[in-house]
């Protein structure tokens, strides 16, 4: 008989519900342990294998073991051995064995260039069994840093040599450049003259050809007119007493026309000396054009050598020379 | 990673580089010379090119403008030159009275510039000159000139074949002629060694009168035609002429008229063609002689007829 009789539905079958919520709890940590033991690679099967280093540097347990960057298993002991050396074990996982034959290697590699280190292993031939538990795999040393380093140490020196080279102020390349800004400057001014040679001769030449052709103009005029009245004057020569009134007029006609010409050359003197000065300013800047040509650095290069002072030959003979 | 620099694609840029940079920057020095001394450069050169074809006026007129312009700025090195020139022209114009001039002021001038090459110069240029004035005096001066101008050469290390030779003409001038014949063969040393044919020219036809005189025709022919060689070379017309007469001669002497009728031939043509009738008639002269010894009658009656229409014009062309 029971004592005390439950009247709250929740407490009712206690018991069971205590058990059910232990169970569950169990299982629970049952499934973590599991899942724990599987990412722990603890139900997994392995083997061991182990190589030999110089240097236990870069080396720690737990490190991971990868081939082509896939995690096959992990650092499992690393120990001092006679002469010094370092016997690191590793302990792989079993599904991955075919990859590891005999002649497969390992090296100690880092994740990028200052990652994390892990032991990176290389294909062995594809004809050899794979590696046994306990076997030796053979280990080679990569190129740290340090070697590196030092082969870039004496092309380090050699590009400081060359940077000082160019950098020296009196060195040839800087003095060369300082020439070469000095010739840009000079090949400048000379352009100017130039240029300003041009536009005078311009002006120059357009002048003289206007004054020329207004002289042959009137020069025709003149020279048709003279040719007219001479042929006239021959025609009526023998008559020429009769005439002659009518002659001395054409002729005070000549001489108008030559009075005209002469007022025009007149009036035109002080042009045609400006521009014969003119073509004289021209002529002294083509002078001073073409020294400056010279002097400069395309002009020195076709300029010939100047001369040097030379002597005659002393001529050490007797034989004297005949009186023309 | 392996890192190498391979230096010669560095280098080899960088050195192209820097001789275009050179050969386009500083390749020549700046044409700095003042203008007067440019243009009695030009003057001199154009009077040692007129020296050299034997226009000896025009060349005086050259160095005279070539000493004005570098008087006109005291260019004393520049004067030395043109003095030694203006003198050595000079005594090729027969003028050594001018010429010693000349070189005397030359010579106080290259003391001044402390020029011992151009001070030797002058002074080899002077005795040369003495030579010509023919003075007996003045011979034995011309031999302590040109001592002491070898004396300077021996401390500036030039060896002169012309001063040598000249030496040797003093020796012949004072009928010293074994040592004048060992002067000339120590010259002709010398000048072959400087490659200067005309000294060497020199040497060889005064050789040739020295074996002449000595009675050795065969040796003497064999120097003159050398001479001849080297004289073809210079185009001077007085020295080729000269070596004409003398194998003319020696041929004569020899009894190869053939020869000597042909020597004598040529000698006419270079003097009609140098104008000089004295050398013309001369030469004229010997052919009708040779001609006529040849019984070559016609070619007698036509050098004769040549000669003659000479006499009567002065010259023929």
């Amino acid at each position: 008989m029971e004592i005390i009789e439950e009247k709250d539905k929740r407490f009712k079958k206690l018991e069971w519900k205590i058990g059910l919520m232990v169970v569950v709890a169990l299982a629970g940590i049952a499934l973590v342990i599991v899942y724990i033991g599987i990412q722990k690679d603890l139900f997994i099967s392995k083997y061991s294998v182990y190589f030999i280093a110089d240097s236990g540097t870069g080396f720690k347990e737990a490190m991971p073991v990868r081939l082509s960057g896939f995690k096959i298993g992990r650092v499992k002991t690393i120990e001092l051995i006679e002469g010094a050396q370092v016997k690191v074990t590793v302990e792989l996982n079993r599904k991955y064995d075919k990859w590891m034959k005999l002649g497969a290697w390992a090296t100690l590699a880092k994740e990028g260039f200052i990652g994390e280190s892990y032991v990176e292993v290389a294909l062995g031939h594809g004809e050899e069994r794979p590696l046994e538990d306990g076997e030796r795999m053979p280990y080679m040393k990569a190129r740290g840093m340090e070697e590196i380093v030092e082969e870039v140490k004496p092309v380090l020196r050699e590009v400081k040599d060359i940077i000082h080279y160019v950098n020296d102020p009196e060195g040839e390349i800087k003095k060369t450049l300082v020439n070469v800004k000095n010739l840009t400057a000079d090949m400048s001014k000379t352009r100017q003259k130039v240029d300003d040679l041009l536009d005078s001769s311009n002006i120059a030449i357009k002048r003289i050809d206007t004054v020329l052709k207004n002289t042959d103009a009137r020069t025709g005029e003149l020279i048709t007119n003279v040719n007219s009245k001479i042929t006239s004057l021959t025609e009526k020569a023998e008559g020429a007493v009769a005439k002659l009134p009518a002659i001395a007029e054409k002729v005070d006609g000549i001489a108008e026309n030559v009075r005209k010409l002469t007022g025009g050359l007149a009036n035109d003197g002080p042009r045609i000396r400006e521009i014969i000065a003119n073509a004289e300013d021209a002529s002294i800047q083509s002078k001073t054009l073409i020294r400056g040509v010279r002097e400069g650095w395309p002009g020195r290069l076709m300029t010939p050598e100047p001369k040097k002072p030379e002597l005659v030959p002393l001529d050490g003979t007797m034989l004297k020379r005949p009186v023309k | 990673m392996k890192a190498q620099i391979n230096k010669p694609y560095i280098t080899i840029p960088l050195f192209a580089l820097i001789v275009l940079a050179l050969s386009f920057g500083c390749a020549r020095a700046p044409l700095n010379l003042p203008a007067q001394e440019m243009k009695s450069l030009d003057y001199e050169a154009t009077g040692v090119e007129a020296f050299k074809a034997q226009d000896f006026q025009r060349a005086l007129s050259k160095f005279k403008e070539a000493l004005r312009l570098n008087a006109s700025i005291d260019n004393r090195r520049g004067m030395v030159f043109d003095l030694i020139n203006l003198g050595r022209v000079s005594v090729e114009l027969g003028l050594a009275d001018a010429a010693l001039d000349y070189l005397s002021r030359a010579e106080t001038l290259a003391l001044a510039v402390n020029d011992d090459k151009l001070l030797s110069e002058a002074i080899a240029a002077s005795a040369k000159a003495l030579l010509w004035k023919g003075d007996k005096v003045d011979i034995e001066t011309a031999r302590a000139r040109l001592s002491r101008s070898i004396e300077i050469d021996s401390k500036t290390g030039v060896r002169s074949g012309g001063k040598l030779n000249l030496m040797a003409a003093i020796s012949v001038e004072a009928g010293e002629y074994a040592e004048a014949a060992r002067q000339y063969e120590a010259a002709l040393k010398v000048n072959e060694g400087n490659s200067d044919e005309l000294e060497a020219a020199n040497s060889l036809r005064a050789m040739s009168t020295l074996s002449e005189r000595a009675g050795n025709s065969a040796e003497a022919i064999l120097l003159r035609a050398k001479a001849y060689d080297l004289d073809r070379k210079s185009g001077d017309a007085v020295k080729i002429m000269d070596d004409l007469r003398s194998l003319a001669k020696l041929y004569d002497a020899a009894g190869n008229r053939g020869q000597a009728l042909f020597h004598y031939a040529r000698l006419y043509d270079a003097a009609a063609a140098n104008d000089l009738t004295q050398t013309v008639r001369e030469s004229l002269t010997e052919l009708v002689r040779l001609s006529t010894e040849t019984g070559d009658v016609k070619a007698a009656e036509d050098y004769k007829r040549i000669l003659e229409s000479v006499a009567d014009n002065g010259a023929q062309k």
